[in-house]
């Protein structure tokens, strides 16, 4: 099978998807089961295709680890050019396996969350939809073609988010993520203009091969490039100060949250930073801003995510956080280590999302952990799973989360663009991050039941449980691959680095052996001690708790309320630029605009009134005027 | 006034006699004088086309418009019975000021510019009316020789009697074709002879085709004319 | 030179056919600017004509070309034909509305 059939089946494969599902909506919805198959079916496909495509690469070595397929010229403007190509490298290699191993699942499992929808073909045709575009963004082998797939996923995006419009406040969800992805793709737009203007190309081999001198960088136009494409990434990966849509978004149905929102279009952002690591190794200032900016937004998720109280929420502000770390990772240049993070986090955040879906569906909708508890002997499996995910994100050791965790804060410790500052907000942020996962567990699934009597707690089908379970299983064996050297001496090696050792330069962190184990070994222990006191709190001291918020009110208040950070931007950002539109509308385009255009057609109108006049049906009047113009063009001849 | 010729003398008469008369055809109130005074105007014209070596134009002239044409308007007048009919022709109102100013200016600017013509292409009086022969005009693809006024008294010459053409003698016709030159006297200027050679040679599509239009004027008119209702108040 | 000028005026040539034939059609103009009755203003419209064959054949006799009487030819047949068509059209308007006066036909103002 040739590079240029499986790409083309992988990215198509759920386009077809889309269109059927689009198309034979109205049949559609009346079977949720239907619909259900051929999105999955697409997916399932799309997965087949990736796989085989990543064995390929397996197959091939170091320089040669790529496959690049040309389909045809699509837009040359001027020097301008981009190509409908498409570049299967281990970056993207990793991203597709990702995108449609976890896609495929989520979709098998929205067969069953979305059964009782009345309008399950709209919901597979826009999962599809959201595939193929995501798909375009990882495989792109140009900056525009992945803006392509960049601008799709958000409007995939919106159009899932608001899957039930009716509700106006789930549609100003929808809302809110798009215009907030907007500003972002602003930001990534100007970069690509700036990157295209500086180096005269936008293909990503091609930009490889040209070499960036430091000099150059520092306050030059790579700087200014990669700062731009780095607020189109806070925007689409949430992070401060473009964060604000992703707790909203959690008004869209669950599996387009754990999709969207923990697995894929959210790592977007760090996939990009990667793909340009060699543009952003080359911008020291704007590493910098980066490793800040990650380890400011995953410390202030989440101390929001400590006092939440809807299950979704939580996870949200934990995913925000953790793409914090992830951008922590690259800032200080280890993109390996970003990117792993970026792996396991999407199995465990996924599994965690579709854990919750599954609580929400056994409790009815029920969303409020206050009115859980105790739910892990009925609902066993969910349970377990989500147990399997709860370990990996608090980084307990030989779990997925725990090595690629802690790669990132070694790294943020030892790494010549990291620092000691840097490294202690990561460590704490991972306490707050075992304190309030372990806090989400206590509230739902140990302890004593909180639930209201009249609903009736039950089990997930199958059809939602095996996907769990399968991302229960990577979820714990998901890590193996990044193994660090010092734990094993060398005898195991780190295949995820030397998969990635291609395509990206990394940064080595210059530290001993002695500190990185110093840093596992602190990390572990907070993340414990914080887990424990949770657990002590919540389950053996709930009294306790709730005495806290009132002896602490103003900072719970702050805190619960996400630091009126919606507040403050509706306050300064959102009231006066709607009160300037409102005042450019008033005055601008009704009265110097619309005045201008009247004027003009009143002018035509009243010439032409004015002219009717002349029309009186005399036609002996006529008969003058056509004389007058004879009279006129023979004076005319005369004249000359 | 030796200089004064009888043309002129004629040429003036006429000239102040048809103006009068065009004068009188607009501003007659009556629509039976008016077709009646047009009549007039055309007869006279006719005697303008005479006096300007054109007697078929002439002819035709009278045959046609005096003949013809004014009679189809007298019928159309006098078939709408239009003696009530009467306007006030003359009424001193700003447009019709407007409209004898502006047709006098066309008049002079007619004639303003017909004289810059005239001067520039030197179209003048003293020309010589030359005999218009031209030999491309004549059609001599049949071979048969035109024979010039030939006097019956007199026997044919012996050339004349070899160019005779002889539907037993073809190959002594064209022997003698090649030997014999054909001198033809030359056409009148403005007789019916070179008009019509002009017709039939360059203006021959031009002719077929005004016979076509003569077709569709009549079947027209029919056609339109033949609408319902009477052309007398008193009806059915 | 007063005998000069004068025999310019008096002696017959191209310009006083031009003259009058000018005249001619500007009285055929007015009376189709100035009369209400429909056949009156066909009658001027003939008037027109005339003038201008008399052009056509002043110039012909002047400029020596015998293609002037062969226009003269067409647009006699032509004005003919159409003094006869207009005037199958006056009788049809008479017959439906007993009225050939132009001032009463204003239906297309405006």
């Amino acid at each position: 099978m040739s590079p240029e059939l499986l790409i083309a089946v992988l990215l198509l494969s759920p386009l077809v998807g889309f269109l059927i599902n689009g198309l034979l909506a109205k049949q559609n919805n009346k079977s949720a089961v239907r619909a259900g198959i051929i999105g999955t079916l697409a997916s399932g496909i799309s997965f087949l295709c990736a796989a085989i495509l990543f064995s390929t690469l397996l197959g091939l070595n170091g320089e040669e680890r790529h496959l690049h397929v040309f389909y045809f010229n699509w837009l040359e403007v001027g020097k301008f050019k981009a190509d409908m190509a498409f570049l299967v490298d281990p970056i993207s290699a990793v991203m597709i396996m990702i995108i449609t191993g976890v896609g495929s699942l989520i979709h098998l499992y929205s067969v069953g969350y979305m059964g009782h929808d009345p309008k399950p073909a709209k919901f597979f045709s826009y999962l599809n939809l959201f595939l193929f575009n995501m798909l375009v963004l990882v495989l792109g082998d140009n900056l525009l073609l992945m803006f392509v797939g960049w601008e799709g996923v958000g409007l995939c995006s919106y159009l899932l988010i608001g899957f039930w419009f009716e509700d106006p406040a789930k549609a100003a969800a929808g809302m809110k993520a798009f215009i907030t992805n907007r500003i972002g793709d602003a930001g990534f737009l100007l970069g690509l203009f700036m990157i295209f203007v500086t180096f005269g190309s936008v293909q990503f081999q091609e930009l490889a091969k040209m070499t960036f001198t430091p000099e150059v960088a520092n306050l030059g136009p790579i700087t200014l490039a990669t700062l731009f494409l780095f607020i189109g990434a806070t925007g689409k990966s949430a992070q401060i100060p473009l964060y604000i849509w992703l707790p909203d978004a959690m008004a869209g149905p669950t599996p387009v949250s754990a999709l969207i929102h923990a697995a894929t279009m959210v790592t977007a952002g760090i996939y990009m930073i990667v793909r340009l690591n060699f543009l952003f190794v080359a911008a020291p200032t704007t590493m910098g801003v980066i490793a800040v900016v990650g380890a400011a937004t995953a410390f202030f998720a989440a101390s929001i995510g400590l006092l939440q109280n809807d299950i979704k929420k939580i996870l949200a502000y934990s995913t925000v956080s953790q793409l914090g770390y992830m951008f922590l990772g690259v800032g200080v240049g280890a993109f390996g280590a970003g990117f792993f993070h970026l792996m396991t986090h999407a199995f465990f955040k996924a599994l965690m999302f579709l854990g919750a879906g599954s609580v929400i569906h056994g409790m009815h909708e029920e969303q409020d952990v206050r009115k859980m508890g105790g739910l892990a002997k009925k609902m066993p499996i969910t349970y377990f799973t989500f147990l399997c995910g709860w370990l990996a994100i608090i980084g307990t050791p030989l779990f997925s989360g725990f090595f690629s965790k802690d790669e990132i804060l070694w790294n943020a410790y030892s790494s010549p663009l990291g620092s000691h500052a840097l490294w202690v907000v990561g460590v704490l942020t991972a306490g707050m991050t075992a304190f309030y996962m372990t806090r989400l567990m206590a509230l739902t699934f140990w302890g004593e039941s909180r639930v209201a009597p009249t609903v009736k707690v039950h089990e997930s089908p199958l059809v939602m449980t095996i996907p769990l379970m399968a991302l229960a299983f990577l979820s714990v064996v998901g890590g193996w691959v990044g193994i660090p050297h010092i734990l094993t001496g060398g005898h195991i090696p780190n295949i995820f680095e030397g998969w990635l050792d291609s395509s990206v330069k990394t940064i080595e962190g210059a530290g001993s052996a002695g500190e990185e184990w110093m840093t596992m070994v602190v990390s572990v222990t907070v993340a414990g001690a914080s887990a424990y006191a949770a657990y002590f709190l919540y389950v053996k001291r709930p009294k306790l708790v709730s005495e806290l918020p009132k002896k602490f009110k103003m900072a719970y208040n702050l805190i619960y309320n996400k630091y009126f950070i919606d507040e403050i931007y509706q306050w300064t950002l959102v009231k006066p630029l709607i009160q300037l539109s409102r005042g450019l509308w008033a005055y601008l385009d009704v009265r110097v605009i619309d005045r201008t255009t009247y004027l003009v057609s009143d002018i035509v109108k009243g010439t032409g009134d004015n002219l009717k006049l002349m029309i009186n049906g005399n036609v002996q009047q006529y008969a003058l005027y056509i004389l007058f113009g004879v009279i006129a063009s023979l004076a005319f001849v005369f004249a000359r | 006034m030796a200089f004064l010729t009888s043309e002129d003398i004629l040429f003036h008469f006429f000239a102040a006699a048809i103006v009068v008369s065009a004068l009188l055809v607009v501003f007659v109130s009556n629509p039976i004088y008016s077709a009646l005074f047009l009549a007039l105007t055309m007869s006279i014209l006719s005697i303008f086309f005479f006096m300007l070596h054109a007697p078929f134009v002439a002819v035709a002239q009278l045959t046609v418009y005096a003949g013809a044409v004014m009679v189809l308007f007298i019928m159309v007048v006098m078939l709408f019975d239009l003696k009530r009919e009467h306007e006030e022709v003359v009424k001193f109102s700003p447009v019709m000021i407007a409209k004898v100013t502006s047709a006098a200016l066309l008049c002079g600017f007619l004639i303003g510019v017909g004289w810059l013509g005239v001067n520039a292409t030197q179209v003048n009086a003293a020309t010589v009316l030359a005999p218009q022969v031209e030999a491309k005009d004549l059609d001599k693809s049949h071979g048969i020789p035109v024979m010039g006024p030939v006097n019956p008294d007199e026997d044919l010459t012996a050339a004349e009697e070899a160019n005779f053409v002889d539907s037993k003698d073809q190959v002594k016709k064209e022997a003698a074709l090649e030997k014999v030159e054909i001198k033809l006297p030359p056409d009148e200027f403005g007789s019916t002879a070179s008009l019509s050679k002009k017709l039939f040679s360059k203006y021959v599509f031009a002719f077929e085709a005004v016979s076509l239009l003569l077709l569709v004027a009549i079947v027209g008119s029919v056609a339109l004319a033949k609408s319902k209702g009477g052309t007398h108040h008193v009806s059915r | 030179m007063s005998q000069d000028s004068l025999q310019a005026f008096l002696h017959v040539g191209i310009n006083h056919y031009l003259v009058l034939s000018g005249i001619l059609f500007s009285i055929g103009v007015l009376g189709v600017l100035t009369r209400k009755n429909a056949i009156v203003i066909l009658m001027s419209i003939e008037l027109m004509l005339n003038a201008v064959n008399l052009d056509f054949v002043a110039f012909s006799r002047y400029g020596n070309n015998i293609d002037g009487q062969a226009m003269v030819f067409f647009v006699m047949t032509i004005a003919a034909a159409e003094a006869s068509v207009g005037l199958a059209i006056a009788v049809a308007v008479f017959k439906r509305f007993k009225e050939v006066n132009i001032s009463k036909f204003e239906n297309l103002k405006g």
